[in-house]
């Protein structure tokens, strides 16, 4: 295993709030949420892993076996939306959603090319499978076609929610924003004013 | 085809900001190594932005004063490779890339454009063939690729294609050929899944920005049969948001090093505002083609 201190990007004698701190920030990045659906999801999950384990043993040699507790779940990651749903009977689609999930999409898409019944799972599981190709055009085509033909699936339709709402990203803290107002225009726009008011027999700046 | 990825320069360090400029430097001297004094008029930020990709593992890079002839006298801070201690394989590989890339497009415009732009295409494309000759000498795989898939998108674009993601799919396959040169099998999925991505958003920005000027030349553009003559931007929102954390989430697995200040600022800033310029209309030619690194 890889020094856990530099896993977590810590110094050896950083502080406890520190090293929770560093573990928050990077549990945050891979966090199977960021990586719904997504091709490189399985490299994510390996990524969780080490930094849980890195976590788990800088808090137990510190504490001598105490802590750890507080743990992100590396769980679902790799798999659809929502991999505990209703399944339906069909068994090769079960097979499809299981080859979607594994990354392996040759399999899936010659499993879903020779059962195109037109069906709500067929077009959600082709919208699957089209948005870890980064198809996303085909992919919102599949999971809208499904909530048409089946309402009340939640699966499909919150599938269709995220694919509609432009998903769940991780982003770094954002920037703060000064950067709209401009100095030179702020200026310019006072000048503009006063000339304005001057024009109408009043004055904003009086010295000028 | 370019100037979509820029950082933005206001929320750069001052270090970061001149290590981004000798990276641009020294690819510059890359490219006018490859084919003279024509290279300079093809380097462009997005290659800058190629070059730190797949060297962003590395702790530094080597610098080295040069002259040339925007800075005859003083001399400019450029890089000479993009490792602390090593040869300058990316960057030379990236000038390769860019040249190969410069090089289709001029094709590309000799068949498409009205008669004074082909003939400056043509003009052009004189001046770069001994450059690109070299180039695909040198990166036979990403040259060959390149050709096919610019075959392909021709016959897609000639058969006015409407499906988006068939036609991006083509251009965002040479971007990702540039991913062979990565090291470890890990790092070639993350960055060939990266660069997709990213060849797929420049396409369609690319779409997006020339809409207008496409419709009134009677040019192919792949957005007009599925939005007619006045294009809803923001329903291709969501999309774009969806690539945009792909292209992100493949980049946080890669390791990090000294150019990740700059990456990152691409990634989370520049990125994503080039996006709504470009859906609200506002990223323009003239703002593409600006010699000024950021937004």
């Amino acid at each position: 295993m890889r020094d856990p201190y530099k896993v977590l990007g810590v110094s050896r004698n950083a502080s406890e709030e520190e090293i929770k701190k560093a573990y928050r920030d990077l549990a945050r990045k891979y966090h199977p949420d960021n990586y719904q659906n997504n091709p490189l999801a399985d490299l994510a999950q390996e990524k969780m892993k080490e930094i849980n384990e890195a976590y788990d043993a800088i808090t137990k040699g510190r504490a001598g076996g105490a802590g750890g507790s507080e743990y992100y779940d590396s769980g679902s990651a790799g798999g659809g939306f929502n991999s505990g749903g209703g399944y339906g009977g069909n068994s090769d689609f079960i097979r499809a959603r299981q080859a979607i999930a594994s990354g392996n999409l040759g399999l899936a898409e010659s499993i879903l090319n020779q059962h195109q019944d037109g069906s709500a799972e067929w077009h959600f599981l082709m919208g699957s499978l089209n948005y870890r190709r980064g198809r996303f055009e085909q992919a919102e085509y599949g999971y809208r076609r499904a909530v048409e033909l089946d309402p009340g699936n939640m699966e499909y339709r919150q599938a269709l929610q995220y694919m509609q709402s432009g998903g769940s990203f991780y982003r770094p803290v954002t920037r703060t924003g000064m950067d709209s107002i401009d100095p030179l225009r702020c200026c310019g726009n006072l000048m503009l004013a006063d000339c304005c008011c001057e024009c109408m027999g009043g004055d904003l700046i009086s010295c000028c | 085809m370019f100037g979509f990825v820029r950082p933005d320069k206001a929320e750069l360090k001052v270090r970061d900001y001149e290590l981004y400029r000798a990276v641009y430097c020294g690819l510059c001297h890359s490219l006018k190594k490859r084919c003279g004094a024509a290279g300079r008029f093809i380097i462009n930020y997005d290659f800058t932005f190629l070059a730190m990709l797949l060297s962003h593992a590395e702790t530094g890079c080597s610098l080295c004063v040069k002259k040339c002839v925007v800075s005859p006298l003083k001399g400019r801070k450029a890089c000479i490779a993009t490792a602390p201690d090593g040869g300058s394989a990316i960057l030379e590989a990236c000038a390769d890339m860019s040249v190969i890339l410069a090089w289709w497009k001029l094709k590309d415009g000799m068949r498409d454009e009205a008669f004074f732009k082909a003939a400056a295409c043509r003009i052009g494309a004189a001046f770069l063939r001994r450059g690109y000759k070299k180039a695909a000498a040198a990166l036979p795989g990403f040259a060959d690729n390149c050709r096919k898939r610019i075959e392909e998108l021709e016959l897609l674009e000639r058969a006015g294609c409407s499906a988006l993601d068939d036609v991006s799919d083509k251009f965002a396959l040479i971007l990702a050929g540039a991913a062979e040169a990565a090291g470890t099998e890990n790092e070639r999925r993350i960055l060939s899944q990266l660069l997709y991505q990213l060849g797929k958003l420049i396409y369609m920005l690319d779409a997006l920005c020339d809409y207008d000027d496409d419709l009134r030349a009677g040019r192919y553009n792949p957005l007009r049969t599925k939005y007619g003559s006045r294009p809803d931007r923001s329903a291709l929102e969501p999309q774009l948001s969806h690539i945009l954390g792909f292209i992100t989430s493949a980049y946080e697995l890669l390791d990090g090093g000294a150019f990740s200040p700059v990456l990152e600022n691409i990634m989370y800033l520049g990125l994503p505002s080039v996006v709504s310029m470009t859906l609200e209309g506002r990223y323009t030619q003239k703002l593409r083609k600006r010699r000024e690194p950021g937004l």
